[in-house]
């Protein structure tokens, strides 16, 4: 049980969860609360009158005393932070000392015709401090993480330039070279070979051609992934895609004015690949819809036409590299280009009613 | 509000002393050599604003604590945020990443303001009367108007703003200890100073 000399009701200082122990101005103890008495081991009635400095060595540090001495000439509450001292009241054992931390203030108080005397307050902060240790090295791991991404990603921008002047240089080589080979192609159809040797030269033309416009569109595509992704307007993205497209009598109805989608800078040509293939491939194709549905977290952008329509046949390959009738990149280029920020292509038309695209876009990568 | 020119230098004389004590505990508590100045002091009677402060919009660290009886007003040591994020690094010895005042930094920086304080209340307490009453200290942090503007809302208008500049390993530091007393608390350390200097107040 502990002892109060001078405080009539000292149980309410027994049930407070932190340590308390009241000193004279001559720094002997008068009062020596339950708490104390659980972590230091050391019995209330023991401590009566007892040096402070005795009981708890850390007090004889002279610069501690010197600031004990500073607040009972006036100068105040002295706070001893866990930092520099972390055990001020210590537990008996050294090794139930470890990982714990204690906060101590001193309190001066003048009580009516007598001397003044300090309450010590000792507070158990180790959960907290331990919880801030914990939470340093997180923030840390964190910090960490994120130079070594920005370090990564610098090199990965240093060799995608390269990569870049580099086919950029190969690019318009075999520009040159085809533009050389196309020539003397149209050269010798000219001079009015036999109709063999036409039909040869013209299957070489027109490989020719392909091979240009797998070139060209190594030029288009070859900034995919470079850039930050960006918000994009879809209505904006389609009314301009389908200014771009050489057909006319098509009709856009677009119900997301409001959408926002984030995406690569490409997803202009990505919008306008699917819109270039309502209309080249659906025939009649007369009107294109865009209009979007929310399901669970995900918003479901759809652009649909009313054209042929996609063969059943062919439904899960229109996306593979290579498929296809014109250059066999642009469907494939358009899913990698959506995949960039996490939005995947499905096509779920029924042929004969038109092509219906559904673009998947995950929450956060949409704004309505 | 007159004030003998030997109380102005009564005020000046004894917040230095209690800060270049303060100065010498916390070299010895952290082992390194702190220096404290004060390169200012000035004596307002109106509200606390420019011309000496400007930058209204950063952040900085408060310390404050109430005192009462002989001398009743609030001391305040107040730091720019990054600087008092600065302050406890040096002094604790820990060179951190993070730019946020937790609150093992903040356990730090009191201990640190609460040196500054106690020095400087218990070099005044020498020479009043009596014994002071104090409250707990607080510590917070806001936005530089906001504390000001605070500050000047108490019912304490006369202020002592001390300029203080830490030197701390090669970098250096600057705070303000902010003394706002109420009129009469003022009337009662000039005299004071200006008994113990056995001068005449006039």
């Amino acid at each position: 049980m502990s002892y109060s000399h001078d405080i009539k009701n000292r149980q309410y200082l027994d049930i407070l969860p932190v340590g308390i122990c009241i000193i004279s101005s001559n720094l002997e103890i008068s009062m020596w609360n339950e708490k104390l008495e659980n972590w230091t081991g050391i019995n209330a009635e023991s401590v009566l009158n007892e040096s402070l400095s005795d009981v708890a060595p850390a007090f004889s540090d002279p610069l501690i005393m010197e600031r004990l001495k500073m607040a009972f000439a006036g100068g105040g509450p002295v706070i001893l932070s866990y930092r520099f001292h972390p055990h001020m009241f210590p537990f008996p054992l050294e090794h139930q000392n470890e990982g714990r931390y204690q906060r101590t203030t001193i309190i001066p108080f003048d009580l009516s015709d007598e001397e003044t005397n300090a309450m010590i307050v000792v507070e158990d902060v180790s959960l907290i401090t331990d919880q801030v240790q914990s939470y340093r090295r997180i923030q840390k791991l964190i910090v960490n993480e994120l130079e070594e991404r920005k370090r990564a990603e610098k090199s990965l921008a240093v060799a995608n330039n390269k990569l870049n002047t580099l086919s950029a240089i190969n690019r318009h080589d075999l520009q040159n070279l085809l533009m050389a080979l196309d020539g003397y192609l149209t050269f010798s159809l000219q001079k009015n070979p036999n109709d063999d040797v036409r039909h040869y030269l013209d299957k070489m033309k027109k490989v020719t051609d392909v091979m240009k416009k797998q070139v060209q569109f190594t030029r288009d595509y070859q900034d995919m992934g470079i850039q930050a992704p960006e918000w994009f307007n879809v209505y904006d993205l389609a009314y301009s895609s389908l200014g771009g497209i050489a057909y006319r009598g098509v009709d856009l109805v677009c119900d997301t004015k409001q959408l926002k989608i984030l995406a690569d800078p490409l997803i202009q040509k990505a919008i306008y690949n699917l819109m270039e293939n309502a209309v080249r491939h659906g025939v009649h194709t007369t009107r294109i819809t865009i209009s979007s549905d929310i399901r669970g977290d995900e918003l479901i952008l759809i652009i649909q036409d009313n054209g042929n329509g996609v063969p059943d046949n062919i439904k899960n390959r229109i996306f593979e590299r290579g498929f296809g009738s014109n250059t066999g990149l642009g469907l494939f280029l358009t899913k990698e280009i959506l995949a960039i920020t996490g939005i995947s292509i499905l096509e779920n038309g029924r042929e004969g009613e038109g092509a219906r695209f559904e673009l998947h876009i995950p929450a956060g990568f949409y704004t309505e | 509000m007159y004030i003998p020119l030997i109380g102005q230098d009564g005020i000046r004389e004894i917040i230095t002393i209690g800060i270049g004590k303060s100065a010498g505990i916390i070299s010895r508590l952290t082992n390194a050599h702190v220096y404290i100045t004060v390169p200012d002091l000035y004596i307002i009677k109106s509200e606390l604003n420019c011309p000496f402060y400007a930058n209204l919009l950063d952040n900085v660290s408060l310390i404050s604590m109430e005192f009462s009886g002989y001398l009743t007003g609030l001391i305040n040591l107040i730091i720019p945020y990054e600087s008092a994020l600065n302050l406890v690094d040096l002094i604790s010895g820990e060179e951190m990443d993070s730019v946020e005042m937790d609150v093992v930094r903040i356990d730090t920086l009191m201990e640190t303001g609460n040196i500054i304080i106690s020095c400087t209340m218990s070099a005044l307490c020498n020479i009043i009367p009596s014994h002071l009453k104090y409250h707990l200290p607080l510590y917070r942090n806001d936005k530089k108007n906001v504390i000001l503007i605070d500050l000047n809302q108490t019912e304490f208008k006369v202020t002592i703003l001390v300029r203080i500049r830490f030197e701390i390993q090669d970098r250096m530091i600057e705070g303000d200890v902010i003394f706002l007393l109420t009129p009469s608390s003022f009337e009662n350390l000039i005299s004071c100073i200006v008994g113990i200097a056995g001068g005449d107040k006039a």
